[in-house]
């Protein structure tokens, strides 16, 4: 599945590139972050999703109103072309999924322009809860990432 | 009365409720079960009688149905429930306003619901977390699962239930679009033979739609299958169930099942209810969750684990009003109706806690079929569960081929002793023996 998009920040480069590129100071906008460890440009993170709306699809399915994710990843960014990379790959409810995200950074030092890429392989999930649940899941937990970056680049949160 | 022969494929806390159900109101019912008592999903839970506070901030009807049956259950087979009471609590950095909602929504679900200081709680529980910020107490208790259904099915022998255990589903004798029998193997014997009934219910949990697609071709029923770890410590650490005051989440409960201590659980997808692994990365996790709430869970470590296999059914799917929701838990198929495979009915979803009031709606379903008008009245009826004395020893002796002395050896030795000794599960066993003779 690939999602695409971009957003700026009133910030110079430099303040993008660093938090992007800290995956302690990333992962600060994903969701319920229970567990990170950090070793170099690698990490691994444990983090809950609110998945009610998804799973309330099946009878009986209550207890998994929260889901449970595992995710190891690496992030690198390349100075010669602006780019930030990101991925990796990780489970939940024991099926596996992969990410591959690019940001590639424009502008100057008041405003930065990060136009993104990702690709997701998260074809167990589609076939269990359906392609286009997943479309909408996948749309609305990285509008929530991308819209909380944007927040923490410009100070709004911290 | 109807003179309609009915067999019930599944003996876990479904089917047998099921069993118990039909036979009370006097029609002639068979239970076939392929394995013993509790070899299916009724024997790997965690062994909680719900008070539905678990659910009540996101599922209130499931957590409504969960209050209502856990005190009737609780009155119909007080041997198999330990009254241990609950507590949902949240740990210092949890989000201390979902309290409010849990508890408002609690109310509103009829769960008794009480909030207590902190400092009696850990007065009355010396090994819950110091870091306890805020507590309530609900009326969560746990049940033996595997007593719990042999109690069923005694009572439902004692009704003029038939109980094939040790029976494999093989095929069904279909003529015209119609079930009019079970094929099944007998696993001790090797033995096969076809049984003729007028209608058959399949109440096989995780095996439902595997039975259906196998042996009718029938793959209508959308199941996806959720396995769970859960992780024992060979230790008791608190007299209730002790929740994460949180929405439902992996790791957020420790039961305590007579002296051990089960920590749940886990949520995965499988496709096969009889093969599947278990991720080992689950053991540490649940450990860890378990000491947040539980920190001497760290010193000892897990015993043993186990895993269980919950079927979820896509709640929306259309199929031509041949199905129903009878609750937001479990749903009857008609495949007369969805099918076109007239002779067979499903049900799936629900858990043990609110078993005795599936096996009552979809006998009420089945009665109404028949045009049988007797009301189920299993809210009322105590479950069997012989005291041993010198009266039915003899007879038990007889039944089991196991002699008196031995007998008396093995069941009263355990005289003056404590709680945890006097818990026998060889009388458990002994019992449930009854069933095959």
């Amino acid at each position: 599945m690939e999602l695409s998009g971009s957003f700026s920040a009133n910030v110079g480069k430099d303040k993008v590139v660093q938090l992007l590129s800290n995956p302690n100071e990333f992962s600060k906008c994903v969701p319920n972050v229970s567990e990170i460890s950090v070793n170099g440009s690698n990490f691994d993170l444990r983090f809950k999703i609110d998945a009610s709306k998804y799973t309330g699809k099946f009878l009986g399915a209550s207890y998994l109103s929260n889901i449970n994710v595992k995710f190891s990843g690496s992030i690198a960014y390349s100075p010669s072309d602006s780019t930030i990379s990101i991925s990796g790959g990780g489970s939940a409810v024991g099926v596996k999924f992969s990410i591959n995200i690019s940001l590639v950074l424009s502008g100057d030092n008041n405003i930065t322009k990060a136009d993104w890429k990702s690709d997701v392989n998260v074809g167990g999930f589609a076939k269990l809860f359906g392609e286009s649940m997943m479309n909408q899941a996948m749309s609305e937990n990285v509008d929530q990432i991308i819209s909380c970056i944007k927040k923490r680049l410009e100070g709004s949160i911290p | 009365m109807s003179d309609a022969k009915i067999a019930v494929i599944g003996g876990g806390s479904t089917g047998s409720a099921i069993v118990h159900d039909l036979a009370s109101r006097g029609l002639d019912v068979t239970l076939i079960e392929r394995g013993t008592i509790g070899s299916g999903t009724s024997g790997r839970f965690h062994g909680l009688l719900h008070s539905g506070a678990r659910y009540a901030v996101n599922d209130p009807k499931a957590a409504e149905e969960s209050i209502l049956d856990n005190e009737v259950i609780s009155k119909i087979a007080p041997h198999c429930v330990e009254d241990t009471g609950g507590v949902f609590m949240a740990l210092k950095g949890d989000d201390q306003s979902f309290a409010d909602k849990f508890e408002s929504a609690c109310k509103h679900a009829g769960i008794p619901i009480e909030q207590i200081p902190t400092e009696k709680l850990l007065q009355e529980e010396p090994f819950i977390s110091k870091d306890v910020s805020i507590a309530f107490s609900v009326p969560d208790k746990t049940i033996n699962s595997f007593r719990f259904i042999t109690s069923l099915l005694l009572t439902a022998k004692s009704e003029g239930a038939k109980i094939r255990l040790g029976n494999e589903v093989i095929g069904f004798d279909v003529e015209d679009k119609a079930v009019k029998g079970v094929k099944v193997k007998n696993n001790i014997s090797g033995e096969i033979e076809t049984l003729k009934f007028d209608l058959v219910i399949n109440a096989s949990g995780a095996w439902a739609s595997k039975i259906l697609s196998d042996y009718l071709n029938i793959n209508s029923i959308k199941m996806v299958l959720s396995a769970g770890t859960m992780v024992v410590v060979n230790r008791r650490f608190a007299k209730r169930v002790v929740n994460r005051l949180r929405l439902p989440s992996d790791g957020d409960i420790v039961v305590p099942y007579f002296t051990e201590s089960i920590i749940g659980t886990t949520s995965f997808i499988v496709d096969n209810p009889d093969n599947f692994e278990v991720d080992e990365d689950d053991f540490k996790f649940l450990l860890a969750e378990g000491a947040k709430l539980i920190p001497a869970i760290k010193e000892y470590g897990m015993s043993r684990y186990f895993a269980g296999v919950r079927p979820l059914i896509a709640a929306d799917e259309d199929t031509g009003g041949g199905s129903r929701s009878i609750s937001r838990d479990f749903k009857i198929f008609d495949h007369g109706v969805t099918d076109g495979v007239s002779g067979i009915l499903t049900i799936v979803g629900g858990k043990l806690s609110t078993a005795r009031l599936m096996g009552k709606q979809i006998s009420d379903f089945i009665c109404d079929k028949l045009g049988v008008k007797t009301q189920s009245n299993t809210d009322k009826i105590k479950l069997l569960w012989p005291d041993l004395s010198a009266d039915n020893l003899k007879n038990l002796s007889k039944s089991l081929l196991v002699s008196e002395s031995l007998l008396k050896d093995i069941l009263f030795e355990t005289e003056s002793k404590t709680y945890g000794d006097i818990y026998s599960p060889v009388k458990d066993l002994l019992l449930s023996k009854e069933l095959f003779s």
